[in-house]
C-alpha cells in the first residue's frame, strides 16, 4: 500500500516538473520577419490585439467603454484590448521577449526609444504611404521627425492636446484685495505681495510641491524659461543657464526671509493644494499660503477644494482667484514664457508582426480620417453634434453635459491624432469647467509670441540623454531644494557634478549636435 | 546530535529512508526552478548589455561581449560607496536598537496578569504593522511637520520648528524609531510564542525555592527562549544589506537623500530611469549584495554554534 502511494506521490511529482520546465519554451512557430505584407484584403478585417498604457481600470471596462465601441463602429475593426501594469518596464520586456502577438502598442516615449534601441519595432516608412494616407496628411513633419531614426519611422506620434502655456502662479485674490495689492508685474513687486500675505497669515505665502524646482514664472525673469532651450546658440539645461545662480538666490532670499513654506521639499501635490485653500478660510488651522505656483490642471483640485469652503464654483472665480503667467526682473523687459508641448505616447508596431502590419496601419489611419463625410476623428474625440457638443457663433464647440461626460475617456483610445483639428476638439473639455477655461484662457494671451519651447520636447530618440534624463532631472532637483535652503554657495559643485558624473555634458552635445543639424 | 550516531555512507541512507524520498523532491524541485535556475541570471553582471528582446537568451549572451564593467563601475563610484555606507549604518542601527525590544515586549505581555489586558495590548501593538509605509509616513507628517501641533507646542514654548523629514541628521534616527514603532509587535509574536511554551512547572520550582520575579525571567524565560532569539537573530543579519526598501523609498526627499539613499531606493532609480541599458549594473549590485550577505549569515551561525550550541542548522 505504502509502495502505491508513493508511486503515486512520484509520478505527480514527475508530472509538475515536466509541465514546470516545458511552458518557457513555444517561440519556435512564430513569424520572425520584418517584412511587411502588402498583398492583405482590406474589407477581409482580422481582430487585432492592441496594447494600452495602465487606465487604472480592469480590463474588462476598457473594452467594454463606449468610446471603444465607437472606434468599432467608425474602424469596422474589433479590437481586443490589453494594458500594461503601472509598473510597466518588466512587463513590456517580457512580451517583447516573448513575442506576444500585439498588432499594436501605445507606448511613452521612453518606451518608444528604448525598444528602438533594441530593434524591435517596424519600420513603417514605405507602408505608410500604402495604408495611411490620412496619417501623413494630418500630422506635420515636425511630428514625424520624432519618431524617426537614420531616416526611418517606427511609430505614429500622439502630439499633445493643444500647446499649453500652463505653470501660473496662483493668488488668493480675497486676500489681494484685503490687503490692498497690485497684481505683481516685476520680482519686486511679487515679494512685496508675498511679504505682506506673510506677514497677514503669521504663515509663508509662497508653496508648491516637491517636483517643482524651476518655476517657469520666476525663473523667466532671469531668461530661464524651460529645462532645455537656447543661449546664445548653445542649447543648455537650466542648471547651466547664465543666470541659475541668480534665480537661486532669489529663491534663496524668499526662502530666507521666511516667504516660502518651510516644507517644500517634502510636499506632495495634494499638500500644497490644501495649503492654497486653507489661505481662504480664516478659522483653519496649520500652515496657509495665499500664492501657490502650480499646474494649471490643479486649479480643477483648487476649485473643489474652494467649494468646500463656502464658495460658489459653478461659475468663474474672478473675484477669488488670479493668475500670474510670468514675472519681469525690470516692468520694461519683454515677456517670454514656458510653453508645453510634446509627445504623450508614441504608438508602434512590433517587428515580429509585419505580416499583419497592413491591418493595423490601417485601423489608426481610418481613426485618424477627418473629412466632412467621414468626420471619423471628431467621432471619437468629441461624439456628434448635438448630443455631445454643439458649434457656437464664433465656430467652438462647446460641450453639452451630461452626455460630454462619456468622452472623458477618448484620448486614452487615440493611436496618433489629427493635428489639423485636436486643438480645436480638445477645448470643448476645458470649457466643460468655466474657472478652467478663464485660467486657460488668461494664459494663453498671445501665445504664439511669448511661448518658449523645451527643445527636448521634439528631439527624436537620443540615446545618451534617454539613458541620463532621470538622473539629471533627480539630481538637479535635488540640489535645487538643498540651495534653496542653504544658498547657492555650491552651486559650482553641483554644476561639475551634473556635468561630470551625470552626463549632462554628453547628453547637452547629443542635442546640440541634433538641434544644428535638424 | 549526529556525532553519537554512526557514519552512515550516502548508500546506506537512501536505502534506509528511500520512502521518504518522494516527499522531499517537491521541495527540491521548487528551490531548483525558482532559486538555482534564476541564477545563472547572474551572468547578466559580466555581459555588456546583451539585448535579450530582440534575441533569444543563448544567442544574446553570445552577440554580447564579456566585460566586468559593471563591477568597475560598484567600486569606483564614490556615490554608490556612499549608498552602501547608508544602508549599513541604517541596518545596523535597527538591529543594535531594535532587536532586543521585541523580546523585552515578549517578555512584558507575557508577565500580564489580566488575560483580557494581554490580549488588548498585543492588539494595539500589532495594529501598526498592518499600515503601509506611505499611510505611516503622511501620519507622523502631520503630526510631526513644520506647521503640525508637535513643533507649534515646540514654538509656543520658546523652541524652534524643526523640519525633522527634511533633516539629513535626522533621517536615520527616524527610520529605527518609525521602524520600531510599526514593526515592535510583529516581531514578538515569536517571542511571546515560545515564552508560551515554556514549562510552568520550571516556575513553580524557582517560586518555591524563594527566587522573584526579575530573577525567573532571567534565569528561566530567557535561557529557555535562546534559542529563538539565536535563529531570529541569525535571521536578521542575514538581511543585513536590505535596509528597508518600502520604508525609505517611502521617507527620502531631496534634502535627505545623501544620508538615506540606500542601495535598494537606488538601484530602483537606476532601473526606473536607464531601462535596460543597466541590469548589468543592477545584477552586479544584487550579486554583491547577496555575497555580503552569505557571508554574514555564514559566519553568524558558526559563531553562534561556536558560542551556544544554537544554530540555524
Amino acid at each position: 500500500m505504502r509502495k502505491i502511494l508513493s508511486l503515486i506521490l512520484l509520478a505527480a511529482m514527475l508530472l509538475t516538473s515536466v509541465l514546470a520546465t516545458s511552458c518557457g519554451d513555444d517561440k519556435g512557430d512564430k513569424t520572425n520577419t520584418d517584412e511587411i505584407n502588402y498583398d492583405i484584403d482590406l474589407s477581409n478585417k482580422p481582430t487585432l490585439n492592441v496594447l494600452m498604457p495602465n487606465s487604472g481600470k480592469d480590463i474588462a471596462a476598457v473594452n467594454s467603454n463606449v468610446n471603444a465601441q465607437v472606434i468599432q463602429q467608425i474602424t469596422g475593426y474589433t479590437v481586443n484590448y490589453t494594458q500594461l501594469p503601472a509598473d510597466a518596464t518588466t512587463t513590456l520586456n517580457t512580451i517583447m521577449m516573448d513575442k506576444e502577438q500585439y498588432d499594436v502598442m501605445k507606448l511613452t516615449k521612453d518606451q518608444f526609444s528604448d525598444l528602438v534601441d533594441q530593434d524591435m519595432l517596424l519600420d513603417i516608412t514605405d507602408a505608410l504611404k500604402t495604408f495611411a494616407p490620412d496619417m501623413l496628411a494630418n500630422i506635420s513633419q515636425e511630428s514625424w521627425d520624432v519618431v524617426t531614426v537614420d531616416g526611418r519611422i517606427y511609430g505614429i506620434p500622439e502630439r499633445a492636446s493643444s500647446d499649453n502655456i500652463e505653470n501660473p502662479i496662483v493668488l488668493n485674490y480675497d486676500l489681494m484685495l484685503e490687503l490692498d495689492l497690485e497684481e505683481p508685474e516685476t520680482l519686486e513687486d511679487f515679494t512685496n505681495v508675498l511679504k505682506k500675505m506673510t506677514e497677514h497669515l503669521g504663515k509663508p505665502a509662497l508653496t508648491f510641491d516637491k517636483f517643482t524646482p524651476l518655476i517657469p514664472a520666476i525663473s523667466a525673469a532671469f531668461g530661464i524659461y524651460t529645462y532645455w532651450q537656447e543661449y546664445d546658440g548653445q542649447v543648455l539645461y537650466y542648471m547651466n543657464a547664465p543666470r541659475y545662480k541668480d534665480y537661486v538666490d532669489y529663491m534663496h532670499s524668499l526662502y530666507d526671509a521666511g516667504y516660502i513654506d518651510k516644507e517644500v521639499a517634502t510636499n506632495d501635490a495634494a499638500t500644497a493644494t490644501n495649503r492654497f485653500v486653507n489661505s481662504f478660510d480664516a478659522s483653519a488651522g496649520g500652515a496657509k499660503a495665499g500664492a501657490y505656483a502650480c499646474s494649471l490642471w490643479t486649479v480643477s483640485a483648487i476649485t473643489t477644494g474652494l467649494s468646500t469652503k463656502g464658495i460658489d464654483t459653478s461659475d468663474t472665480l474672478d473675484n477669488h482667484l488670479t493668475y500670474i503667467r510670468s514675472l519681469k526682473e525690470n516692468a520694461g523687459d519683454t515677456e517670454k514664457v514656458y510653453r508645453s508641448s510634446g509627445y504623450t505616447y508614441i504608438t508602434a508596431i512590433p517587428y515580429y508582426m509585419a505580416d499583419r502590419a497592413g491591418y493595423a496601419l490601417d485601423w489608426m489611419n481610418s481613426k485618424i480620417k477627418d473629412t466632412d463625410a467621414e468626420p471619423n476623428f471628431r467621432t471619437m474625440v468629441i461624439g456628434e453634434e448635438n448630443v455631445h457638443w454643439t458649434l457656437t457663433a464664433d465656430g467652438s464647440y462647446m460641450p453639452l453635459n451630461p452626455a460630454f461626460a462619456e468622452k472623458d475617456d477618448a484620448s486614452y483610445y487615440m493611436t496618433g491624432s489629427n493635428e489639423n483639428k485636436y486643438t480645436d476638439y480638445w477645448l470643448a473639455r476645458v470649457r466643460k469647467q468655466p474657472e478652467l477655461f478663464r485660467a486657460w484662457s488668461t494664459m494663453m494671451e498671445d501665445a504664439d509670441s511669448v511661448g518658449v519651447y523645451n527643445i527636448v520636447d521634439f528631439t527624436p530618440p537620443l540615446k545618451t540623454y534617454t539613458a541620463n534624463r532621470a538622473n539629471i532631472e533627480t539630481n538637479a532637483q535635488d540640489w535645487f531644494y538643498m540651495m534653496l535652503k542653504d544658498g547657492s554657495g555650491k552651486l559650482a559643485e553641483y554644476q561639475a557634478k551634473l556635468n561630470g558624473q551625470y552626463k549632462c555634458a554628453d547628453a547637452t552635445a547629443e542635442i546640440n549636435n541634433w538641434y544644428k543639424n535638424k | 546530535m549526529s556525532t553519537k550516531k554512526q557514519k552512515m555512507t550516502f548508500g546506506a541512507k537512501v536505502k534506509k529512508y528511500k520512502s521518504l524520498i518522494p516527499f522531499v523532491i517537491p521541495a527540491m524541485m521548487f528551490a531548483l526552478v525558482f532559486s538555482y535556475l534564476p541564477m545563472t541570471g547572474i551572468l547578466i553582471a559580466f555581459k555588456d548589455n546583451p539585448n535579450f528582446l530582440r534575441y533569444d537568451v543563448l544567442t544574446a549572451f553570445q552577440k554580447s561581449e564579456w566585460t566586468l564593467e559593471n563591477f568597475r563601475i560598484l567600486f569606483s563610484d564614490p556615490e554608490i560607496l556612499s549608498y552602501i555606507r547608508n544602508t549599513l549604518i541604517i541596518s545596523v542601527m535597527k538591529i543594535v536598537i531594535l532587536f532586543p525590544l521585541p523580546i523585552i515586549l515578549a517578555v512584558m505581555i507575557t508577565e500580564l496578569r489580566s488575560k483580557k489586558f494581554s490580549k488588548l495590548v498585543q492588539g494595539i501593538v500589532f495594529l501598526p504593522h498592518f499600515f503601509s509605509w506611505v499611510v505611516i509616513v503622511g501620519i507622523f507628517n502631520s503630526i510631526f511637520g513644520m506647521y503640525g501641533p508637535i513643533n507649534n507646542l515646540s514654538v509656543a514654548l520658546g523652541g524652534e520648528a524643526i523640519h525633522f523629514m527634511g533633516e539629513p541628521g535626522w533621517f536615520r534616527w527616524l527610520v529605527v524609531i518609525l521602524s520600531g514603532w510599526k514593526e515592535i509587535g510583529y516581531s514578538s509574536i515569536a517571542y511571546i510564542a515560545a515564552i508560551m511554551s515554556i514549562d510552568p512547572a520550571l516556575y513553580e520550582a524557582a517560586k518555591i525555592d524563594g527566587a522573584g520575579k526579575m530573577k525567573q525571567i532571567w534565569s528561566i524565560t530567557i535561557p529557555s527562549i535562546m534559542p529563538t532569539i539565536i535563529v531570529m537573530l541569525i535571521i536578521r543579519i542575514g538581511y543585513l544589506m536590505d535596509a528597508g526598501f518600502e520604508q525609505v523609498y517611502a521617507m527620502l526627499n531631496s534634502l535627505t537623500r545623501e544620508t538615506g539613499e540606500i542601495i535598494g531606493t537606488y538601484v530602483y532609480r537606476l532601473g526606473f530611469s536607464m531601462g535596460k541599458s543597466n541590469y548589468g549594473l543592477s545584477t552586479a549590485v544584487g550579486l554583491f549584495n547577496g555575497v555580503i550577505s552569505l557571508i554574514l549569515i555564514l559566519s553568524a551561525n558558526y559563531f553562534s554554534k561556536k558560542k551556544t550550541g544554537n544554530g540555524v542548522w
